[in-house]
């Protein structure tokens, strides 16, 4: 039955009724939002320091070599 | 079984009961409109060839697979579709597998009492004493403090009984117990099974042993394609099969 | 040099970069099973963010050489206003790289245990966290115990990257370009540190073996 590429991930969990379909679905929005703000910090923090000027970056769009 | 023909058990609500369940696996439709009651003390045997879906309407009973519409009831209750209450209503149905499934990590003793003990809450000595009893009662109690992987599939499996006895359910659920067993342990396992229907548990069983269901049977239950086609006692279904599939399905097996 | 000159003069030295190698290979060790098994948690929770960044974590990490984060910590950092000591941006390198892989050693401990055993759990009426606390941990945790030994060790050996900043006291691998701008240690320098190095592997690994043959799950 559990042959092949078996993982953990599919086993621990079965399938949610819809209590946990909802609570599934806050607890994503959730962490979607605190990882959105934590990247949003990172680049925050480029900004500031002004590592986000052009003359960092366009070196990706010119040619070399 | 003679001792089963009690007028008054037949009024009671039945132990498990299944209408119009129906389950898709994608394109394919492994539950056709199940209907089944198992009534107390009832052994109903699944019968039919591999991809029939008789190993998936075993599980269905207890929410191991969900059905896409349809009503599952364990004792007048509807099952419960997640959370404590599912968990309940799971302690009250035992659950045996083909591959034993026994906790690797755990001695045969403390795979018996894990579940009185964590789930049901019993005193420790209590369930120790118990499991030993129904070890005894397998016959693999001199095995008690070893560890799943030192004993035969045969005396596993046996354990595996052990373990869904022991939260006194109110029907044991058998997915192909002998199966994965060689050949010369499957007869200890069905003796066990065949005792187990004559101390009155209910039971349903999936399994390819024909002997054994037509021996140890109430009720015979034939599936193909994801459908019931036949319900008939086991004399009746073994020797005037109604249905062609049926029929078809018997031969083959006898020409083995 | 030879051994014995090296020891007479440099072997308090030696001893001192010793405990040091130990004291960063211990805090590093904690840090790096701490953030293991959080992110672990992420990666097997049922929420997809954060399974693609637990997964996300452990891809970069794992596949980053040790130097090159130390540089990123050390020179790249200050440019966004996070000035950190050497020692915190050791202790970061040689933890972070270790944590994704002791989070991959978790996970493949826990895929050893099957699906059968968690449905068996299941049928006898254990909840999710009866399940995890009963089945799913103590078999992940058993299983563990060798590649845990095994990282250990690594990240002991990855702690030689302190030898990359300037530090004080300094360490097993950077006490042997201490003694070398100093005296004419050569080869024999480093044979003292390669075998202080070996001795506590060893070490590790012979109490590793012995807990993995208390513990080990026959299957």
């Amino acid at each position: 039955m559990s042959t092949g590429n078996f993982s953990i991930r599919d086993a621990l969990y079965e399938a949610p009724g819809p209590k946990t379909k909802k609570r599934m679905i806050i607890a994503t929005a959730i962490s979607l939002a605190v990882l959105c703000w934590l990247l949003f910090l990172v680049i925050r923090q480029f900004y500031i320091t002004g590592q986000l000027g052009a003359k960092y970056w366009n070196f990706f769009t010119t040619y070399a070599t | 079984m003679a001792n089963k023909e009690n007028p008054t058990e037949t009024a009671a609500t039945p132990i498990i009961t299944l209408r119009h369940v129906d389950k898709h696996f994608g394109q394919l439709h492994v539950l056709n409109d199940i209907n089944l009651s198992v009534k107390k003390g009832e052994v109903v045997v699944i019968i039919g060839p591999s991809g029939s879906g008789k190993s998936t309407l075993c599980r269905t009973i207890n929410r191991l697979e969900t059905v896409d519409a349809g009503e599952i009831m364990i004792d007048g209750v509807a099952m419960p579709q997640e959370g404590r209450h599912l968990a309940e209503i799971r302690a009250q149905v035992g659950m045996v597998f083909q591959a034993f499934n026994l906790f690797a990590h755990k001695t045969i003793l403390d795979n018996v009492t894990i579940g009185p003990i964590d789930v049901l809450h019993k005193p420790k000595k209590e369930a120790r004493e118990e499991a030993m009893q129904l070890l005894k009662r397998v016959g693999v109690d001199q095995q008690a403090a070893k560890v799943p992987a030192q004993l035969s599939g045969g005396q596993q499996q046996r354990v595996a009984i052990a373990r869904a006895l022991a939260m006194h359910p109110k029907a044991i659920l058998f997915d192909e117990p002998t199966s994965a067993l060689d050949p010369e342990m499957i007869g200890e396992v069905l003796d066990v099974m065949t005792k187990l229907a004559a101390d009155g548990m209910t039971m349903v069983i999936v399994t390819h042993e024909m002997n054994f269901a037509r021996q140890v049977a109430d009720r015979i239950i034939f599936m193909d394609a994801g459908s019931i086609l036949e319900e008939n006692t086991p004399e009746q279904f073994f020797t005037h099969p109604r249905t062609q599939r049926a029929q078809d399905f018997l031969n083959s097996i006898k020409n083995h | 040099m030879s051994v014995f000159e090296l020891l007479s003069q440099y072997g308090g030295k030696y001893m001192l970069a010793l405990l040091t190698t130990w004291k960063l290979t211990f805090l590093a060790f904690l840090l790096a099973l701490s953030i293991g098994i959080i992110i672990t948690i992420m990666r097997i929770c049922p929420i997809k963010p954060l399974r693609i960044a637990g997964d996300f974590y452990v891809q970069i990490f794992r596949n980053i050489p040790g130097a090159a984060l130390l540089i990123v910590l050390v020179y790249a950092l200050p440019y966004l206003n996070l000035v950190w000591s050497y020692y915190v941006c050791v202790l970061t390198a040689t933890s972070l790289i270790p944590s994704a892989f002791c989070s991959e050693y978790l996970m493949a401990g826990m895929n050893t245990i099957g699906a059968g055993q968690i449905e068996a759990a299941r049928s006898l009426g254990m909840t999710f966290f009866k399940i995890i606390k009963n089945v799913v941990l103590p078999q992940a945790l058993r299983f563990s115990v060798l590649p845990m030994t095994n990282l250990l060790v690594a990240t002991m050996l990855t702690t030689a990257l302190a030898s990359q900043v300037p530090m004080n006291p300094t360490d097993l691998t950077g006490i042997v370009s201490y003694i070398n701008t100093r005296a004419v240690g050569g080869v024999t320098a480093f044979l003292i540190s390669a075998i202080l190095y070996c001795i506590t592997a060893v070490f590790i690994g012979q109490v590793g073996n012995l807990i993995d043959r208390k513990v080990r799950i026959l299957r």
